[in-house]
């Protein structure tokens, strides 16, 4: 493990930003957002709580060009967007983003690999930092996340010092940074570890989400409390797109200068054109698309991934426009158990 | 900060429903945190006693969820903060909404607490909130902490055009008047940059869109039953700014489309998660309105003619 003052954070991310790529959580003023943005001269970073926008787009983009069609001297090509090699590396991600890279690898790394993803993934160095100051909606421990420890490394913040853990092979590239500026030590931080895992879970959202449904499908889908739930989404996409597990996409091709370009872009299951066939969008109202999301994180995907498809960071609990959010529906579900036994 | 208190308005409500004024009420129930009420529709006195409650965090406007709403068969009350009967008026105007099936209980206001500042203030959890004699008390893992409503107001609060209830069946305050504080400020200040400046200002706000539609999908004004914005053989119906100019292609459109029936509400810019002051191209609007054909506020009478669609000889164009 390695150790370094809080004063020399700055000259071990500098040291990094030398030789790699690297973004850091950032907010530009209090009226801003925060989301991750390129170090640049490590101004603006924003590091006491969980970003408005997370980590997911450093990975899935909300838009990609993945191939171009060319038409040139009459002949017709297609050229496949090509990969970037190379590391970069990701500081100051929470465990609870970290915990959703690992339900869009299940999607995008399983057959057929989707090899944008891949190699962002295999490219991306993460190194996460301890909540210190979890949110009230924050609730990752309901899903095993560990606030204090996760990514390729973990850093973890005390009152004096950073820790930085090594917990995987891609995370030792960074060693020479990390002793460029770090000592290593054996001190003991266990205690602070449950510190930080204790304060999380006793969040007001973690305590009411505590009971997860472990229903089936067929137990949770025609409960008439999905009316209710539903009954004032807006079917905006805020909650998906500040999803960091949401993984639909749509694909659009447009014209450009000498053929054409195909982009695929984030969609949501809450929009109306959502899947839309010729027969129609399967999902008729605001209900049903309302209740795929949920019943999506909550159970399909525990169904069929084994683990649940929400990793608790709270965004779409703070920033649904109607507070139609995921804690309200925990909890309905929950209830529902109760009826049913 | 409000003027009327949740016992009051539950005892209003169960009133209405016993006297058979109304066969249901929409109000709001309590959420799972200080701050996030559920808008709901109760149709029973127990109910109402139970769940429904009205504080400082009750800030969605009802008058666009009323047009989905007198679809259905009966009457239904809603109790309304002044801005909301602004957007009542517009829409009983493009005849969205059925005059007889609403009932209208105006009730006074001080404005609205905005969540993301009163999160930058207080920099932890947010356990507990409650309003009381023109201040905010939040309970943190901190301790407690008191802001003063200014601190704390949505921006369209801070500088609400009028605390004058348009539109109501019944008022459960004192009438009041229109205020004047300042709302084109800002408008004013960005109209004195340079057009590079003011080119780069909204094309900096505008590049942070993540396009969710909620502004679009929260407007009062926009109520289109197919948005072009969302089919696809518009070939505009993209979710992400592919490029820059599309980027700004939605929210031109929508300023466009949305003139001179905005009424300046500020529900676009309240659900915005990237937080981008929408209300200011809205504004820009308005006031050149008021400029060019006279001092004009949409929603303020049912049946008005908006400017934009009258024509008179008077008019700078003609
Ligand atoms: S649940 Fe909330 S954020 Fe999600 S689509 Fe509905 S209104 Fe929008
Ligand atoms: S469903 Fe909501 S709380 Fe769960 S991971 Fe997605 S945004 Fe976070
Ligand atoms: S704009 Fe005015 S009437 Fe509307 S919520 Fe704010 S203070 Fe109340
Ligand atoms: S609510 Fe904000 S982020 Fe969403 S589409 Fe509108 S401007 Fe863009």
């Amino acid at each position: 493990m390695y150790k370094c003052s809080k004063e020399s954070l700055g000259a071990l991310l500098s040291a990094i930003n030398e030789k790699y790529a690297l973004y850091v959580p950032k907010k530009h003023g209090e009226g801003s957002v925060s989301s991750f943005e390129a170090y640049g001269d490590g101004e603006n970073m924003y590091l006491s709580g969980i970003t408005d926008r997370g980590i997911k787009e450093l990975f899935f983009p909300q838009c990609e060009e993945i191939a171009r069609f060319v038409t040139a001297n009459g002949a017709f090509g297609v050229k496949e967007t090509a990969v970037k090699s190379g590391y970069n590396v990701i500081f100051g991600a929470r465990a609870c983003d970290i915990k959703g890279l690992q339900t869009l690898d299940l999607v995008f790394l399983a057959e057929p690999e989707d090899r944008l993803y891949k190699s962002r993934r295999e490219a991306g160095i993460v190194v996460s930092l301890s909540c210190g100051e979890p949110s009230e909606t924050c609730f990752c421990t309901c899903f095993g996340v560990d606030p204090s420890k996760s990514g390729d490394i973990a850093a973890i913040g005390t009152d004096g010092a950073y820790y930085f853990e090594i917990l995987t092979e891609k995370g030792r590239l960074l060693i020479p940074e990390l002793s460029s500026v770090c000592k290593t030590t054996d001190d003991d931080i266990e205690a602070e570890r449950d510190k930080i895992r204790a304060k999380a879970a006793l969040m007001p959202a973690a305590l009411a989400a505590k009971d997860l449904p472990d229903k089936k499908t067929d137990e949770l889908f025609d409960l008439p409390v999905w009316d209710k739930l539903s009954a004032h989404c807006l079917g905006c996409g805020t909650c998906t797109y500040l999803c960091p597990t949401c993984q639909c996409y749509d694909i659009k091709d447009s014209k450009t200068a000498d053929g054409a370009a195909r982009c695929r872009f984030w969609d949501s299951c809450m929009y109306s054109d959502f899947t839309k066939m010729s027969a129609g969008q399967p999902r008729l109202t605001q209900k049903e698309r309302y209740r795929q999301r949920f019943m999506h994180k909550l159970v399909y995907f525990k169904e069929n991934q084994g683990i649940y498809g929400c990793v608790g960071c709270g965004r779409c609990v703070r920033k649904c426009p109607a507070s139609a959010h995921m804690i309200k529906v925990i909890k309905e579900l929950g209830k529902a158990d109760e009826r049913h036994t | 900060m409000q003027k009327q208190n949740g016992t009051e308005l539950k005892n209003k409500a169960k009133q209405l429903l016993q006297n058979k004024t109304v066969d249901r009420v929409a109000g709001f129930c309590a959420g799972e945190f200080a701050y996030d009420p559920s808008p709901c529709v109760f149709y029973s006195a127990e109910e109402i006693e139970e769940n429904m409650i009205y504080d400082c965090f009750c800030s969605p406007n009802f008058s666009k969820f009323l047009v989905k709403e007198t679809k259905k068969p009966g009457r239904i009350a809603v109790f309304m903060k002044p801005c909301d009967t602004y957007s009542l008026n517009q829409l009983i105007t493009e005849h969205k909404i059925d005059k007889d099936k609403i009932y209208i209980a105006g009730i006074g206001c001080d404005g609205m607490v905005d969540v993301f500042k009163l999160r930058n203030k207080t920099g932890s959890a947010i356990l507990k909130a409650s309003c009381d004699n023109g201040a905010l008390t939040v309970k943190t893992p901190d301790g407690d902490m008191t802001f003063a409503f200014d601190e704390v107001l949505a921006e369209r609060c801070l500088v609400c055009k009028s605390k004058k209830h348009v539109y109501y069946d019944e008022l459960l305050c004192e009438p009041s008047f229109e205020t004047d504080t300042g709302r084109f400020d800002k408008v004013e200040q960005i109209e004195k940059m340079s057009a590079d400046a003011r080119y780069e200002f909204f094309r900096s706000e505008l590049s942070k869109c993540i396009r969710c539609n909620a502004c679009r999908d929260a407007c009062p004004a926009c109520t289109c039953e197919t948005c072009v914005f969302g089919e696809s053989s518009s070939g505009a119906e993209s979710r992400e700014n592919a490029n820059e100019f599309e980027e700004k292609l939605f929210h031109i459109i929508r300023a466009y489309h949305v003139a001179g029936r905005c009424t300046d509400c500020g529900e676009c810019s309240r659900v915005c998660p990237q937080r981008i002051p929408l209300h200011l191209l809205n504004r820009k609007f308005i006031l050149d309105i008021n400029r060019f054909y006279g001092v004009y506020q949409a929603g303020e009478t049912v049946g008005q003619i908006p400017p934009l669609t009258d024509k008179n000889e008077s008019d700078p164009e003609v």
